[in-house]
């Protein structure tokens, strides 16, 4: 029996360890073939979303933008000035006088990071590639449905001939990919995952090593041709809460972190060797109205409440927003108040109201438009509509993921009070709330929307052309269900408009016509809030120039211009390696002394 | 043949289970509401085309009834199906996660496991002591700690004040390649996580041997012991502790079902990439087949873990056998 108890706790012992050991040999990756020991830069970026492929055409998360960004080159950047489209492989582009036929001038001397040479022979491959494949086109079919044809006559130049002319032309912003490897995956491009490290591209910076959710390493490509980044690797290290990625930094695990909340960003002032930056952001948070649900035939759905389709009521509840104290209680002044759905950071096209234009917290002025359309107050403060008397009763619907949303709800809720409508505020996560806006089961409800440098598909959300077609909710297109011919005729020009500054002007009619009608109210436009590591980093270009930031640029300006501050080693981490590796091993040591001991224990109680 | 009917009936009941968790895994995630191409997009602006477009590739434009029948057929062949988020198939996903995740639970557990059963034995030999008092105190403390409250403690204190363990993840970008470094560096990984974890489920082990320890301490069996001449500590490791342990037994195999099943909490404080905190992503989006897998995968473990207890038990301990 005795003997039975020592062999069954021995066992007790043994199998663990070695199944511990199986999972390590299980997770250590076969040692690679090279060896070199030398001590790299390294620039770390703490992220938290998950890659899921390297492949440009596929990727559906802004890290895969990221990355394919810096591993390729494009025909045109986004300026880190004020994002406007400058040469990148295109040197210069021309448009003929039809507007249907665009030809680029490709840079020369360009190469992959493998040597081979960069031609417009790539270029045409892999927009060939874009309108031939399915799977490639996926994430820009729009773009290359209007292409007729893509031609390289010679090494330097491309010709794309459209079908309707558009200013796209403009934001091809799309990864080239090297021919000579990308051609074995033809047909079967929705597959190709582009995980054989290293990734060949002509960009700065090439993917070395993945590891799913743990990093991703780039080496610098020392033969870029807009000069070489000024330190070995850049990477991207996963922590999926916030909260670790502030510690790592204050270790020195990270060098920047992003989007950092207000508390944490206040924590990290005044912090040695780390500066703040507060950005302004490519991002609005509006509140949008339920202007009355329905198809692209005009079948109503919903519930919305019916006074909501009356531009009056709309307008009054705009005047009856306090948005600077917004701005100042909510956000702890971390941003600026908002106007139109295209963010000041894009100067070019961003529309401000003029003084006169400009509508601003006024109870008695909100009242008055109400009074004067006919919405007068029952005996409870509540005021009814004319004719049916329905009672001015809406519901407001935030995300209960945002938690800022609760707090705006509750300052809304109190100023609509004042001006005789009564709010019921809702909460529910982001993929229920969707449902229920695209169900059209809603009066208000909070929308916030990431603007790119291309305002096209952010002013698409309130064209008619993106109503649904049928009342189950599945197409997911419009925010507010609105539908103005007037803004439908302004949208097509501007799609097609390529000179810039005429363009601008447009868009800006169109964001003037949407404040006015008011079927979105913009509130503000939250700071991004960033840190980094100004004792080991400097010189980041920010996007744009005035209160740019540094991480979510549109291009790889900020990663292209950091410098390491220091020459010595940064020494750090392996000290804390030995240390905490040590430790490891006296932990492991002293539990497999205390088996022993007891072990001797029980033999000598054997005697 | 007593056996053989026992086996049969608890088999049986293991089948049942798996099957009302095949299609609880469906429906379930889907009453969640929510639409995955709304998620992946959020980030980027889409045009409706592309929208559809997305919509098809991923099935979610067939009616749930054919869905449901896909679903059956996939896992019925052994394939459930593609993650939306990571665009790799899910089997695949489980069997990379899966080692980190037996790594840190099994780690936890055996230590959980040794430090609670020591602690309860002897907690349970001299209750009411002040040894008692503290150890019982401190284990439900640590229970009742919020595990994302707890591991952000621990990395205030040992990695941030004192430096000693990385912050999260389970190896460095900087590691150079080869087995050594890279297990040291993962063991180091590995230090915080496991004590975040052990600290939090040791309490059960503490309970459940005290307990019982109490159960035997009147028993006859004892009073003869001790008037054999045996010291009290032999009295308590040698004839208690065995009798004691019986009870625990069924808690270290509901655990065991837990090891795949992972600490989706401890996981995540640590950005541990394990089967946890990919249970998690797939609840951000809603990933469906992700979720169903992982769902189904857990649910399987714990089954299977619960009729393994089941069986192993009858073998320990006689009474049951013979009952």
């Amino acid at each position: 029996m005795l003997t039975a108890t020592i062999r069954r706790s021995h066992v007790m012992v043994v199998v663990p360890l070695l199944a511990a050991l199986a999972c390590v040999a299980a997770l250590v990756a076969p040692p690679a073939a090279q060896a070199d020991e030398e001590e790299k830069t390294q620039l770390v970026v703490a992220v938290s979303q998950s890659v899921d492929t390297f492949n440009p055409f596929m990727s559906f998360f802004s890290i895969g933008y990221t990355v394919a960004g810096l591993t390729y080159d494009s025909l045109i950047d986004w300026s880190a000035e004020d994002y406007r489209p400058i040469p990148a492989l295109a040197t210069k582009w021309e448009e003929s006088p039809d507007h249907l036929t665009w030809t680029f001038t490709i840079r020369k001397g360009v190469k992959f990071s493998d040597g081979t040479p960069l031609t417009a022979r790539d270029a045409e491959f892999t927009y060939n590639l874009m309108m031939t494949d399915p799977d490639a086109r996926a994430s820009s079919s729009d773009l290359v449905e209007n292409f007729s044809s893509v031609d390289a006559p010679n090494d330097t130049t491309l010709v794309i001939k459209l079908k309707r002319p558009t200013n796209q032309m403009l934001a091809l912003d799309n990864a080239i990919v090297p021919q000579h490897i990308w051609k074995k995956y033809q047909g079967r491009i929705g597959e190709f995952k582009n995980f054989d490290f290293p990734l060949v591209g002509s960009g700065p910076f090439q993917v070395v090593e993945f590891k799913t959710d743990q990093f991703i390493r780039l080496a610098a490509n020392k033969n870029y041709w807009g000069g070489p980044p000024a330190y070995d690797e850049l990477v991207f290290r996963y922590y999926k809460t916030p909260d670790a990625s502030v510690q790592a930094l204050l270790t020195g695990e990270v060098d920047i972190v992003s989007g950092l909340t207000p508390a944490a960003f206040k924590s990290l002032r005044g912090k040695d060797g780390i500066t703040l930056n507060r950005a302004a952001n490519r991002r609005y948070g509006a509140i949008t109205f339920n202007v009355g649900a329905r198809t692209k035939d005009g079948k109503e759905f919903g519930d919305g409440h019916p006074a909501l389709k009356d531009r009056a009521v709309r307008q009054a509840i705009h005047y009856a927003i306090n948005k600077e104290e917004l701005v100042a209680k909510v956000n702890d002044n971390l941003g600026q108040v908002g106007s139109s759905i295209i963010p000041p950071v894009f100067g070019i096209y961003h529309w401000e109201p003029s003084e006169s234009e400009r509508v601003t917290f006024d109870i008695d002025r909100a009242n008055q438009i109400l009074d004067e359309a006919g919405y007068e107050r029952g005996p409870d403060g509540i005021r009814r509509m004319p004719g049916s008397g329905r009672p001015l009763k809406f519901r407001l619907l935030n995300h209960s993921d945002t938690p800022t949303e609760a707090t705006d709800s509750e300052y809304l809720a109190g100023w609509w009070k004042q001006i005789g409508i009564e709010t019921t505020i809702q909460s529910a996560d982001f993929t229920k709330l969707n449902d229920m806006l695209y169900l059209g089961k809603f009066d208000i409800i909070f929308s916030s929307w990431g603007v790119g440098p291309d305002p096209t598909s952010i002013l698409a959300l309130h064209t008619c052309g993106v109503l649904p077609n049928d009342a189950s909710g599945t197409q997911r297109d419009t925010d507010t269900f609105y539908c103005n011919p007037d803004y439908d005729k302004l949208h097509e020009q501007q799609k097609a408009e390529s000179d810039i500054a005429k363009r601008a002007e447009i868009v800006k009619e169109m964001q003037k016509h949407l404040y006015v009608e008011a079927p979105i109210i913009v509130l503000r436009y939250a700071d991004t809030l960033e840190a980094y590591r100004s004792d080991r980093w400097r010189g980041f270009v920010k996007q744009p120039a005035e209160r740019g930031m540094i991480l979510g640029q549109q291009g790889n300006w900020a990663f292209l211009s950091a410098k390491p501050v220091q020459t010595e080693e940064p020494g750090g981490a392996p000290i804390g390696l030995l240390v905490g590796g040590g430790a490891a091993v006296v932990l492991i040591a002293a539990a497999a002394g205390l088996v022993v001991v007891r072990r001797r224990k029980t033999a000598d109680e054997r005697e | 043949m007593a056996f053989l009917h026992y086996l049969a009936s608890k088999l049986g009941g293991a089948a049942i289970s798996l099957v009302m968790v095949v299609f609880s895994a469906f429906f379930l995630f889907r009453i969640l509401g929510g639409d995955p191409v709304d998620a992946l997009t959020r980030d980027v602006p889409t045009t409706p085309q592309e929208r559809a477009a997305l919509r098809e590739k991923l099935g979610l434009d067939k009616p749930l009834s054919l869905q449901f029948v896909d679903y059956l057929k996939g896992v019925l062949t052994g394939d459930l199906g593609e993650s939306y988020q990571y665009q790799q198939s899910v089997t695949s996903l489980i069997a990379e996660r899966l080692p980190a995740t037996v790594l840190l639970t099994g780690s936890a557990l055996v230590l959980a496991a040794s430090l609670g059963l020591w602690i309860g034995a002897r907690a349970g030999w001299r209750h009411g002591s002040r040894f008692d008092k503290i150890q019982v105190g401190v284990s439900l403390t640590l229970w009742s700690a919020p595990t994302f409250w707890l591991g952000m403690l621990v990395i205030m204190v040992f990695a941030r004040y004192l430096g000693l363990f990385p912050i999260n993840g389970m190896i460095a970008p900087r590691t150079p390649p080869g087995f050594w470094p890279q297990t040291l560096d993962i063991l180091h990984h590995l230090v915080l996580p496991v004590l975040t974890m052990t600290a939090v489920v040791y309490a059960q082990y503490v309970l459940v041997m005290r307990s019982s320890i109490l159960d035997e301490m009147g028993n006859d069996y004892l009073v003869t012991a001790r008037a054999k001449g045996l010291r009290d500590v032999q009295v308590r490791n040698r004839h208690a502790v065995p009798n004691a342990l019986l009870p625990t037994v069924t808690l270290v195999f509901l655990q065991l079902g837990n090891v795949v099943g992972g600490a989706i909490l401890t996981e995540t404080v640590f950005s541990w990439p394990g089967l946890g905190l990919l249970a998690y992503q797939a609840l951000r989006i809603p990933d469906l087949p992700l979720l169903q897998g992982t769902f189904l995968f857990f649910s399987t473990s714990v089954i299977l873990a619960n009729t393994a207890a089941d069986i192993v038990y009858r073998f320990l301990d006689p009474r049951v056998r013979h009952a």
